[in-house]
């Protein structure tokens, strides 16, 4: 009996589903992790207020719950499933921290006040508590909670304006001077460079410091209009209390956006996200990049990955087709196919070397030596940018372009290209005609493969160009508009750097699970829909047999 | 320190000025008889380079000795190339640990301290050296000879403490009781030398690769076998997909989790965790024995190849079994809390952000890829031998095992070695999950730093074409060696699979 039973192996075909079912819950695990805390962020979350039973008063967001940890309890009642909370109780600039642990036992009243604000701040975070005054130059024109949560949006649409024409003035018109004068001053480093000292330098010279003379006085114009923009913005401001009655002023212009969360009904809070979305897919990062939104992060990331595309597209179908179609099938072709999948994989961390000491110091060097010898030992190009780091995973991603072509290729039933050979077609014509446009499919699924590959790889990118915070996006309104010598932002580094690198990781971690949200719908997105391009191919070749 | 002409060395302390007190007395020389005629320190003021009549170059140093009645005693951690003739004459590098000695009948010895090498030999007049300087740069020295010339010596000596002994073999530094493995590459004092032993990161590397390697290669091979041999198609159509997601996963996103998620959560719950590993086949074996003894009117109503329906509950039923044993077994067996307990037991520190996670992460993201090879490996045994199989009477079992996974070996073989190729260069994650500790150790409760992880973390500040920029392409290299090795093979094995079951 027992013997039958292990025999037929019922059991242990268990346990081989067992190591699967592990597999699969795993992922699904992980997703949904990063689903149910990425969804938080945008989200108006309630406010609790907490009374413990010394009267102290605590309010904020409750961001975990967890049994307490055995050491800190004795023995008698570690088994009794007591549960802490975390509470986000902001403030930072009234308490120095922003995140407290309540254990459940200490706290004798939970409330949900009706007009408990949330007041998200351009510096030190959160404020949670409540409008008392809304004050322009100092007098209070607004007083009470429940008006000042009616009227305070109208100050804040005030403000907001003037907060974006100081933007536009910052951004644009001081931006353009800057760089006029930026290159007004290497014009005068070029002419010292090559430093002949005759009188026509001099003169130029002389020429180019008068502009850079005038340029400044419009910077000082634009400098005091943005001051007194300033000032006017300056002049509204709230005065709020914590919850337990210590005052605090805040500057309107200083606020991003106030909400009283326990007040919203379900379709504002919905409104609410919406906004929420917008701004982390649209803005900048505020407060060491745990704040606000990503759009650097995305611009970059989508600006490297085509940038690789356009390098690795044409080498790799190039190979491929070389490989299938032109190369005598033998030892040395079959060499060269194993050291395209070898270079599959090579740690990408490798090309990220390859590409510092080969794209960076050697090739970028020499450029900087030969065109931009004036503004050295500063480099230009022999420094990471975003063409280094699109060229090292155009290398990276190489290989998923060549095998996925060439598998492309091998699925072309003979009789067509016998058919149009017979027609009387020369070679490239058949490659031309008949072999490119047929595989097209099969190249993009492995351009999205590769997209996918490059989207998601960091550690190469680390040390070939990414930075946390980029002043400047690689593309703007200055020729030649494309600047590829320039650092930029990157998805997965944002999540590495904001996760591990931030000073406050415990407020940063909403930001780094919204953005590995973001990323993985990127790169799975990506390669569904290379899987579905790539079963309708196999379809359509499995019904259109010779 | 005073040496003397009959060949000793005292160690003199002069903590109270007025009343010197002499702490060891030694015999630095190899013959034990010839007198010093050399000594010096070199920058840091800890290795004394004593240099005797017979040409004999020593370094001594103290060491922490509890025995002695001072608590120091001197060592001797290095010898270096014999002059043949009289010491004469010593300079320290202001740069680094390099020194040169030069001798009575004129030779000059450009040497280095800890990797112990001669780097220069010159033989310049044949004349007593009387004094030697080096530059503040190190980069030239000057020679004053006994019939009063004077010469300049230009010396270019860009990377003096790199031999393959300080690569790969011990090294006693400055300051340690023994020859030792060490990375560190940066310190904080003017003097401080860099170590540069790359065998803690291989050592470090290894130790990830063989944790992930143990979490993967049983799940990956399990499922495989299950989905290509098992299954049915219908499920098999969901589970490939489900992998190649896996697959896509970035790795800064397990590490992420692994380091930030799992690592808190693991130390809270390991005792659950690692229950689970005798819970989960337990809670299965009973499942199937069940499952078997049902009646069979329930069971043709099943399928065959859906027992993952059933397995998935059984999976979450044993997780909160485990889970609930846990902190018993903790309590009763363990005493209390396992970390005081491994303390006191195993004398082992549990660090957070340990081997275990990046078993778990890594592991994670190298199951799909030898999933994937495993797969096709199974799934390409042709349906003849197994369909013979089974007509001759065997069960499912009996032909999975003794049929198609004998033939299919080989391209397990190479899955599992890609695998072990794609965990040896994984960098973010052992970036994140491990503490980038580069110590030298085994425990699985302990962090690690790779070779790779090394790379990314040192790369950005090493200066271009310096010491540390050369040791870590060194290190990217030997990835790359290794890899190339492994995936070469893999390959190789794969394509003689596929070519032999072409013909059948």
């Amino acid at each position: 009996m027992l013997r039958n039973y292990f025999k037929s192996g019922e059991i242990f075909i268990w346990f081989t589903g067992m190591g699967l079912g592990l597999s699969l819950i795993m992922i699904s695990g992980l997703l949904l992790l990063i689903v149910a805390n990425g969804k938080d962020y945008f989200w108006a979350n309630e406010v609790v207020q907490l009374t413990k039973s010394d009267g102290n008063k605590i309010l904020g967001e409750i961001v975990k719950e967890e049994p307490v940890p055995k050491l800190n309890l004795p023995d008698s009642l570690w088994n009794q499933g007591l549960i802490r909370k975390q509470l986000k109780i902001g403030n930072r600039d009234l308490y120095g921290f922003d995140f407290q642990w309540i254990d459940e036992r200490e706290v004798i009243r939970t409330e949900y006040p009706e007009y408990a604000t949330t007041i998200e701040r351009m510096e030190f975070g959160n404020f949670y508590g409540f409008i008392k005054e809304i004050l322009v130059d100092g007098i209070a024109e607004v007083k009470g909670e429940q008006i000042a949560a009616d009227k305070i949006d109208s100050y804040l649409d005030i403000t907001s304006s003037l907060r974006d024409e100081m933007k536009d003035v910052e951004k644009s018109q001081i931006g353009r001077i800057n760089y006029n004068i930026e290159n007004l001053r290497l014009q005068i480093k070029k002419i010292e460079f090559v430093g002949k000292n005759s009188e026509k330098d001099l003169n130029k010279i002389a020429q180019i410091e008068s502009e850079i003379a005038d340029q400044n006085k419009i910077y000082e114009t634009l400098r005091s209009k943005v001051d007194s923009l300033n000032q006017i913005a300056l002049k509204y401001s709230i005065y709020c209390e914590d919850v337990n009655g210590r005052g605090k002023t805040i500057p309107l212009l200083n606020i991003v956006r106030v909400y009283q969360p326990n007040n919203m009904s379900f379709l504002s809070k919905l409104g609410f996200s919406f906004s929420k979305i917008r701004e982390f897919i649209f803005d900048d990062p505020r407060e060491s990049n745990t704040e606000g939104g990503i759009f650097p992060a995305i611009f970059g990331t989508v600006m490297m990955v085509l940038l690789m595309s356009i390098f690795t597209v044409p080498f790799g179908v190039l190979a491929a087709l070389y490989l299938r179609e032109y190369a005598k099938q033998g030892p040395l072709v079959r060499t060269v196919r194993i050291a395209v999948n070898n270079l599959a994989g090579v740690p990408s961390i490798v090309f990220g070397v390859f590409g510092l000491g080969f794209f960076i110091y050697f090739v970028g060097g020499t450029i900087d030596q030969l065109f931009f010898p004036e503004v050295l030992p500063t480099p230009t190009w022999g420094t990471g940018g975003i063409l280094w780091a699109s060229l090292t995973l155009a290398l990276l991603t190489m290989p998923v372009v060549i095998v996925a072509t060439e598998e492309a290729l091998t699925q072309i039933p003979r009789g067509m290209r016998e058919a149009a050979l017979a027609l009387g077609a020369t070679k490239w014509q058949v490659v031309r005609r008949i072999i490119l446009p047929a595989a097209t499919p099969g190249i993009l699924t492995g351009l999205i493969l590769a997209m996918a590959r490059a989207a998601g790889e960091v550690a190469p990118l680390m040390i070939t160009g990414v930075v946390k915070l980029a002043p400047s996006l690689p593309f703007d309104s200055y020729f030649p508009f494309f600047h590829l010598d320039r650092k930029f932002m990157h998805l997965g580094f944002h999540i590495y750097d904001v996760g591990f690198q931030s000073p406050n990781i415990e407020a940063a971690m909403p930001m780094v699970y919204t953005t590995t949200l973001l990323l993985i719908l990127i790169v799975v997105l990506l390669n569904i829909t290379a899987m579905v391009i790539r079963a309708n191919l196999r379809k359509k070749y499995k019904s259109s047999t010779f | 320190m005073v040496g003397t002409s009959n060949g000793w060395l005292n160690y003199i302390s002069l903590k109270e000025k007025d009343s010197p007190q002499l702490i060891q007395k030694i015999n630095p020389t190899p013959s034990g008889k010839s007198a010093i005629t050399s000594l010096g320190f070199i920058i840091g003021d800890q290795s004394l380079i004593v240099g005797d009549a017979d040409g004999n170059v020593t370094s001594w140093m103290r060491v922490l000795d509890e025995k002695t009645d001072y608590g120091w005693k001197l060592v001797n951690p290095h010898n270096f190339d014999s002059h043949n003739a009289a010491v004469t004459s010593f300079a320290g590098s202001l740069r680094n640990k390099s020194f040169i000695t030069g001798d009575a009948k004129g030779k000059i010895y450009l040497e280095h301290l800890t990797s112990e090498r001669t780097l220069i030999e010159l033989s310049g007049k044949e004349q007593p050296v009387l004094d030697i300087a080096f530059s503040p740069k190190g980069d030239g020295a000057i020679v004053l000879y006994s019939d009063g010339t004077i010469v300049t010596y230009e010396i270019i000596n860009p990377h003096p403490e790199i031999t393959i002994q300080t690569i790969f073999g011990k090294v006693w530094y400055e300051g340690y009781l023994k020859p030792e493995f060490v990375w560190q590459s940066t310190g904080g004092t003017d003097d401080f030398e860099p170590k540069f032993s790359l065998v803690p990161l291989i050592i470090g590397t290894l130790k990830g690769t063989f944790y992930a390697m143990l979490f993967a290669i049983p799940l990956a091979l399990f499922g495989a076998l299950y989905t290509s041999q098992f299954s049915h198609p219908a499920i098999r159509n969901y589970i490939k997909p489900a992998v190649e997601v896996m697959a896509a996963l970035p790795s800064v996103v397990i590490g992420f989790l692994a380091g930030l998620w799992l690592a808190p959560l693991l130390e809270r719950i390991l005792p659950g965790v690692l229950l689970m590993f005798i819970v989960l086949p337990i809670i299965i074996a009973l499942g199937a024995s069940f499952w078997t003894r049902l009646p069979s009117k329930f069971k043709n109503k099943m399928k065959p190849g859906y027992e993952l329906l059933f397995i998935f509950p059984l999976i979450i039923l044993a997780y909160y079994i485990a889970q609930w044993l846990g902190p018993i077994f903790e309590f009763y067996v363990l005493g209390g809390d396992y970390r005081t307990w491994l303390m006191n037991n195993l004398d082992e520190q549990y660090d957070q952000r340990n081997s275990i996670v990046v078993g778990f992460a890594m592991g994670f993201a190298v199951i799909p890829i030898i999933f994937t090879i495993c797969e096709d490996a199974l799934s390409s045994i042709p349906s003849s031998l197994t369909s013979a199989s089974l007509a001759l009477g065997a069960t499912k079992w009996e032909t999975a095992t003794r049929i198609v996974l004998p033939s299919a070996s080989p391209g397990i073989f190479s899955a599992v070695m890609i695998g072990f190729g794609r965990a040896v260069g994984e960098t973010m994650i052992v970036l994140m999950a491990t503490g980038n500790t580069p110590i030298l150790s085994f425990s699985p409760f302990n962090g690690m730093r790779t070779l790779s992880a090394n790379i990314a973390v040192e790369i950005p500040e090493a200066p271009y074409q310096g010491t540390l920029y050369r040791v870590l392409f060194l290190a990217a290299t030997l990835l790359f060696i290794l890899t190339f090795i492994v995936n070469t093979v893999a390959e190789i094995v794969r394509q003689r699979l596929r070519k032999k079951y072409a013909d059948l």
